[in-house]
């Protein structure tokens, strides 16, 4: 009787403490009470007002090409379509002649495999030693002034280029110089008749590239390959756009300034969407995909990745969400080098799109919308 | 980079947003009863008595704590709002060392600043959004205390405390889009120091006590941290903080039969205060009038006799809202206890229900209740005194 009389109090005191404890323990949702202190200011902190706001680009942007040569493609070509022209370009590995340097070279031939064996084109070119190194990141083709002559034409700079024809001859001591290691960089051969609306392509896949087949005075012969990745398209575009324009192919990209310097630097930056108008019907078929890259310096091929998206034909605009970059911009103005757009692939065919620039009418420029908050005060 | 926090703040008044927060009652769930904790009352087990002199008296190893479960409606002329939430506010452990000497430590809660607001608004385009404030955090300190009986007439008590303390801000910017980056900012400050504390109490007869206790003001090191989504703003730096000092004073009479009445009045001028940035214009004194009284006899209920307590508080806050409008508080405090193993223990309960602010004055105000309890358990590890 007495333990169960000092029992119940204590049983008391502990369901009591538990109770509490767990009745204790709920909130509830956030509530507008107590803004009039905010308001008063008593409370001393600001967590700053939510604003919006649109940069319009108005001037400063420009295009840029970063490589004019299409080196990943599967093929080669040589022509022009449209206002597009292209022009083969060829590198031959002779680092491995050994022997052949102590010969005479009496033949050569170039070797090409079409693409399309049915195609019954043909077009006059001329073949040209390069004197810069073919490489893809070419931009523009410095040749001879003197295009490689046919020796079973006569020494005629003019050829005939056709599927139906597979080889052309080089002259042999031009070749030989080559293999004796005296500054090889490239053959480059161009359409000659600028009113040719007529291309021709050949394979340059792995098993199928182009080659010199060399015949020296021995009888012998050797069979030289392109120099690995050295063979490519060179692309001209022959009507430079007044638009914006990126492109593959050529590496096209443009550069839009970004001025935020209206901005607190110690503003919030919620969302930060850029808009670009589409040139209705200037999108060519292939990979959609966008990206746009902040330059991490003055030299606009150095990139910090800002955003993505994707061109949609059926679509007037294309938008990136470039949050990051913009609060970037807008808390370090010193990191500021605006904004570049390109393809997301480069090298994998010719095709471009452009868009609106800052001279275009008030709701075609490019923009940025922004969503912000006021620097936060904390006294 | 600073996005979200969770959200851990809670309310225990709508004014607890502001300033320091809510001032927290030290005292055991009778002290709270009675009126609050500068009472000065006689109690074997009343270890967790704010008035250091009154540690003196104790006859054994005592040990108390104190919690209380606050239901607080905040309302404003277009919104009430209801929080519940649960406070741990004291806790001490006295120790007799000589018949005449006893030493304490312990914990207490000095302010309680917690709680959350938020709005709902939309950006011009329509998206949609809400802004919501944190506060948290709480000033505490844990005193020693060494507490002399002078005579049978007079006891004194000596306080050092340790102080420690820190207040939380912080606020989140979310939009309902998810793919809207939300903002959010964080200010801390980590505030460290000491203080003094003295008491008296005086014992004309055996039916008279008063008492006076001093609170030095203390200085506070504050380490401070901001943090923003904006991490590039992210800053730290130190500064201090400084409380006014306080003084309290009491008398309790206690009738031939089972009445007991106290009265107190505390006072700390926050014109004195320093830091934290709060405006100086807006603060003034904090003061608080008690009257309690008790009817110790009690009612029988099952053979147990349960003592009654009834209390009126009357506070002002030290910080005005609107400008030059003062802050009210009135708190009406009934309650009971219970004797436990003997009379080595006991358990108080004390209900508090009143009101802090006017919507006609400060165009908000709190009605509260409150639920304290105490609990003080002693055992003989020596056997002190003959009780006074």
């Amino acid at each position: 009787m007495k333990k169960t009389r000092l029992m119940m109090p204590r049983l008391c005191v502990l369901v009591l403490l538990v109770t509490l404890t767990v009745t204790g323990c709920s909130s509830d949702p956030d509530s507008p009470l107590g803004t009039d202190f905010v308001d008063g200011g008593l409370i001393g902190s600001d967590p700053g007002t939510v604003f919006q706001d649109t940069v319009i680009v108005t001037s400063g942007d420009f295009n840029f090409v970063t490589s004019a040569v299409l080196s990943a493609a599967n093929k080669l070509t040589v022509g022009r379509l449209g206002d597009i022209e292209t022009v083969m370009l060829l590198r031959f590995n002779f680092a491995n002649a050994g022997d052949d340097t102590l010969k005479t070279v009496t033949q050569v031939f170039l070797s090409l495999d079409p693409t399309d064996q049915n195609d019954t084109d043909s077009l006059n070119v001329r073949f040209f030693p390069m004197l810069d190194e073919m490489s893809d990141t070419l931009t523009s083709l410095n040749l001879a002034a003197t295009a490689i002559p046919d020796p079973g034409n006569s020494g005629a700079v003019d050829r005939t280029m056709s599927i139906a024809r597979t080889s052309y001859r080089l002259e042999p001591t031009l070749v030989e110089s080559w293999i004796d290691n005296l500054g090889h960089n490239g053959i480059a051969i161009i359409l000659v008749d600028a009113t040719t609306t007529k291309e021709l392509s050949w394979n340059s896949q792995a098993n199928v590239t182009p080659f010199l087949r060399v015949i020296f005075g021995d009888a012998t012969e050797t069979r030289y390959k392109i120099k690995v990745n050295h063979d490519g398209t060179f692309v001209t575009f022959l009507n430079p756009s007044s638009n914006l324009r990126i492109s593959d192919g050529v590496r096209g990209r443009f550069f839009l300034p970004i001025d935020l310097s209206r901005f607190d630097t110690r503003a919030i930056v919620h969302d930060a969407m850029l808009t670009l108008s589409l040139v209705p019907g200037s999108f060519t078929v292939g990979d959609q995909s966008v990206l746009i890259y902040a330059p991490a310096d003055t030299v606009i091929t150095s990139r910090r990745l800002a955003g993505a998206g994707s061109v949609d034909p059926a679509s007037t605009v294309i938008r990136f969400r470039v949050r990051e970059a913009i609060e970037e911009f807008i808390a370090n103005p010193s990191m500021n080098n605006g904004l570049v757009v390109r393809f997301t692939l480069e090298n994998s065919s010719i095709r471009q799109a452009e868009f609106f620039n800052s001279a275009a009418a008030p709701g075609l420029k490019p923009f940025l919308s922004l969503t912000l908050s006021d620097a936060p005060t904390f006294p | 980079m600073l996005t979200t926090l969770p959200a851990t703040a809670w309310t225990t008044s709508l004014f607890s947003l502001n300033f320091l927060g809510e001032k927290l009652e030290a005292g055991d769930a009778r002290s709270i009863a009675l009126g609050g904790s500068t009472q000065l009352l006689q109690d074997s087990l009343g270890v967790l008595l704010l008035n250091p002199a009154l540690m003196a008296r104790l006859p054994r190893v005592t040990v108390g704590t104190g919690q209380f479960l606050a239901i607080d409606e905040g309302r404003s002329t277009d919104v009430t709002e209801q929080d519940i939430s649960f406070t741990f506010s004291s806790f001490r452990a006295a120790f007799p060392l000589t018949p005449n000497v006893t030493f304490s430590i312990g914990y207490r809660g000095r302010y309680d600043p917690d709680g959350s607001i938020g709005t709902r608004d939309s950006t011009a385009a329509g998206d949609p959004f809400t802004t919501t404030f944190f506060r948290s955090g709480g000033l505490f300190s844990v005193p020693l205390t060494a507490s002399f009986n002078l005579t049978r007439y007079a006891s004194v008590g000596l306080t050092f405390s340790f102080e420690q303390g820190f207040v939380e801000d912080r606020f989140e910017i979310v939009f309902d889009n998810g793919a809207i980056t939300q903002g959010a900012g964080l200010k801390k400050e980590e505030l460290s120091g000491n203080g003094y504390a003295a008491g008296v109490v005086l014992y004309p007869s055996d039916n008279l006590m008063l008492g006076a206790m001093w609170e030095s003001s203390i200085d506070y090191d504050t380490d401070i941290q901001e943090r923003f989504t904006q991490s590039v703003l992210d800053t730290f730096y130190t500064s201090t903080m400084r409380l006014p000092s306080s003084a309290s004073f009491g008398v309790t009479w206690r009738s031939a039969g089972s009445f007991l009445v106290a009265g107190s009045a505390a006072f700390r001028d926050f014109d004195d205060f320093e830091g934290l940035a709060f405006p100086v214009d807006r603060l003034g004194r904090e003061e608080s009038y008690s009257f309690g009284a008790e009817y110790s006899r009690g009612v029988p209920i099952r053979g147990r006799r349960f003592p009654l307590r009834l209390s009126f508080n009357y506070q002002k806050l030290p910080f005005d809202h609107p400008l030059g409008q003062d802050i009210k508080k009135f708190l009406i405090g009934f309650g009971t206890g219970i004797s436990l193993s003997g009379g080595r223990g006991k358990l108080d309960l004390a209900f508090q229900a009143g009101k802090i602010g006017s919507i006609s004055d400060n165009g908000l105000e709190d009605r509260v209740f409150r639920v304290y309890i105490g609990i003080s358990g002693s055992e003989a590890w020596t056997r002190k005194r003959e009780d006074f």
